[in-house]
């Protein structure tokens, strides 16, 4: 018997939309996008039957872990919009850290979003745009399990501490968002680019990008003014990476 | 013929000067290999010969309109159902690699339909056809790195 979970409780803004169970909370997001749904809009779901991650992989989603999605209408081109996805992936690591400060020194930023717990992977974001003018940020955060997936470290908080349950996660990004989204949109991008930097995984260390078919290593230098991933390659090339899988070295080519 | 192998990065980056610079063609040559890149005609030239009144230029560079390349050149439009990125990434022409595309040349495409995604920090972008029309081309492949403004496909 899992005891049931109380929904989040959110700061003023934003309105819950929740669900024991639902195909994915970014496809609900997006239906209600499509419905007319406001800015703040939050999908929470206890489990999800199709959760996905980049490339449509599938997201493994059983109870015990969160679920969120964030809708919004940021009033930016969608060029910039892909800064957000910084923003995101530093409130997800900065809400764990608050709510289990043992965690705060073992968690990084693996470009351009994972969060990684000692190393290894225990949330991940999935963003999506469209042209009528909304963002949906998909956060998925390993709290009571981690599922096994072959080639790939994965971890989940409760392994290490006890957890609080992932209504306390919900409620804690979605109050950290909103004060972020707000710093964003009067400070800009260089602040989240450094405090980024300070949290990045690999930094100056060998790695393997994966864009499609092809792979690259090289040593991982930093980030553009854009965000995008400096990457030294064999030849001394410096490229600038827009999208891609990043492996430390020594995890690749398995 | 040799060993001389086509440096797609190079390409790439003498077709973005193309872009910065306005020119209509850029040779390069190095250790006895050359390359040389030309716009074709009916890509989106932004000024061919200097032009010191800028009576032509309507909207200038910082042309924000998305999806539609609505460069103004007065003789050498692009094709007006030119499909263009409203940013710097990825492009994919179908949801994820073991699926179909979206679109394929010879298509019927209704307005607001999905025809490709463009991927940038994990942030997943719909491109959509923005009135209906027939899938003409598609200018780009799937996995491929694209500029802001970059031709993707002809819809007519």
């Amino acid at each position: 018997m899992i005891e049931p979970v109380p929904p989040p409780r959110l700061p003023l803004g934003y309105t819950l939309h929740s669900f024991d169970a639902i195909d994915s909370t970014n496809a609900e997001a997006k239906r209600l996008a499509r419905s007319g749904a406001a800015t703040g809009t939050i999908v929470w779901a206890r489990t999800q039957s199709a959760g996905r991650g980049r490339h449509n992989r599938e997201w493994i989603s059983p109870s015990g872990n969160l679920y969120l999605s964030i809708l919004l209408y940021p009033d930016t081109p969608r060029q910039e919009m892909t800064q957000l996805s910084f923003v995101a992936g530093l409130v997800v690591l900065e809400a764990i850290s608050n709510i289990v400060p043992d965690l705060a020194g073992r968690l990084t930023l693996k470009w351009p979003n994972d969060v990684l717990l000692d190393g290894a992977k225990c949330a991940g974001l999935l963003l999506e745009s469209d042209s009528d003018g909304w963002l949906i940020i998909g956060i998925g955060v390993n709290i009571a399990s981690a599922p096994v997936i072959t080639g790939r470290t994965t971890s989940c908080l409760g392994a290490v501490s006890l957890s609080p349950p992932t209504a306390r996660f919900a409620e804690a990004i979605v109050a950290r968002w909103d004060t972020q989204f707000r710093r964003w949109e009067t400070q800009g991008f260089p602040q989240v680019r450094e405090r980024w930097l300070a949290h990045a995984a690999y930094l100056g260390e060998q790695i393997a990008v994966t864009l499609g078919e092809e792979t690259v290593t090289g040593i991982f230098e930093g980030l553009k003014q854009d965000g995008g991933l400096l990457l030294r390659d064999s030849d001394g090339a410096l490229r600038h990476i827009m999208a891609g899988d990043v492996f430390a070295a020594s995890q690749a080519g398995s | 013929m040799g060993d001389f192998k086509v440096d797609s990065k190079l390409v790439r980056k003498l077709a973005n000067l193309l872009d910065e610079t306005g020119l209509g063609e850029v040779e390069y040559e190095s250790n006895g290999e050359r390359i040389r890149v030309v716009r074709p005609s009916s890509a989106p030239v932004r000024q061919q010969a200097p032009a010191p009144e800028p009576s032509i230029g309507v909207g200038g560079p910082g042309n924000m309109a998305e999806n539609i390349a609505a460069e103004p050149a007065a003789s050498d439009k692009p094709h007006p159902g030119t499909l263009t990125s409203p940013m710097v990434g990825t492009v994919y022409l179908s949801p994820s690699p073991d699926d179909p595309a979206f679109v394929t040349p010879g298509d019927t495409v209704t307005a607001g339909q999905t025809v490709m995604l463009v991927e940038a920090m994990k942030t997943f972008n719909d491109i959509k056809a923005v009135k209906a029309g027939r899938i003409v081309s598609i200018l780009v492949e799937s996995g491929q790195p694209i500029e802001y403004g970059e031709p993707l496909a002809i819809i007519e």
